[in-house]
């Protein structure tokens, strides 16, 4: 970073060609840290935990509904079977119970999730494997809505707007988006 | 309590589709239902499980029904499983 006079320069790596002038949109990469602490309030917790899975289903529908108009019922498949997944008893019936053991919703959402993501990657069916990845994208958009850690929309991005990153990964994800 | 072994013929096997509409179908019935495949015991009425299982084209499975309605639940289960399980 270079200082003069009221102005500031940021060096980095150019992932487009060419010079752009416009508002920059600045894409953080969230880490999902919490505190396992234990819960005394148990009925809050659990409230937590079900608005976090009711935001989830919401949020989730959304998109899927925007990918089966703009895309495809093939490829909306993939979020209605994140939905399918969530409102399982095996899934959101056994996060609820670690709650009322005592648990911090995050915790158990973790512990639950890595248990299936354990169980599915071990399997010799591509298909089941893939179930394992589609646990992990529950488990990362579940944490992220109790930590309340909220992701930037590249689709209302306005035109012109530069975009920033830590790594060229995000951009690859967002650009296939 | 009433069972019956029954082959599974749809071509991808028990994958999400499939259990979905099978957890579909029975969660309805009082009675509990269960899948007993490769010596372990697996709830019907969990995607999860049914998926856990990995039962694929060809497998045999043994379906099992205990409760009130079991032998309702039972015909259905096997009647989808039969069908293709909506594939």
């Amino acid at each position: 970073m270079l200082q003069e006079g009221r102005y500031t320069m940021y060096q980095g790596i150019a992932a487009s060609r060419g010079i752009g002038i416009g508002s920059i949109c600045v894409i953080v990469d969230h880490e999902l840290k919490y505190d396992p602490v234990k819960i005394t309030d148990i009925d809050a917790e659990k409230k937590r935990f079900q608005d976090a899975v009711a935001k989830f289903t919401e949020t989730t529908s959304v998109m899927a509904d925007d990918i089966r108009n703009r895309i495809g019922s093939k490829e909306a498949e993939i979020l209605e079977g994140h939905l399918v997944m969530i409102s399982d008893p095996t899934m959101s019936g056994e996060m609820e119970k670690m709650i009322v053991s005592g648990q911090c919703a995050e915790a158990s959402v973790e512990a639950v999730c890595d248990m299936f993501i354990g169980m599915f990657s071990k399997m010799d069916d591509d298909m089941m494997r893939q179930r394992a990845s589609d646990i992990s994208d529950i488990k990362i958009s579940l944490l992220k809505i109790l930590l309340g850690i909220h992701d930037i929309d590249i689709r209302t991005v306005a035109p012109g707007t530069i975009l920033v990153a830590k790594d060229s990964d995000t951009f690859h994800d967002f650009t296939n988006h | 309590m009433v069972s019956k072994i029954v082959k599974v013929t749809n071509e991808q096997g028990m994958h999400m589709r499939p259990a979905s509409i099978m957890s579909q179908t029975v969660t309805p019935f009082t009675s509990s239902v269960k899948v007993i495949f490769n010596g372990n015991t697996y709830d019907a009425k969990s995607v999860m499980m049914l998926m856990s299982a990995c039962i694929k084209c060809g497998a045999e499975i043994e379906l099992q029904c205990d409760g009130p309605d079991e032998n309702d639940a039972l015909d259905a289960a096997v009647k989808l499983i039969e069908s293709g399980l909506g594939d």
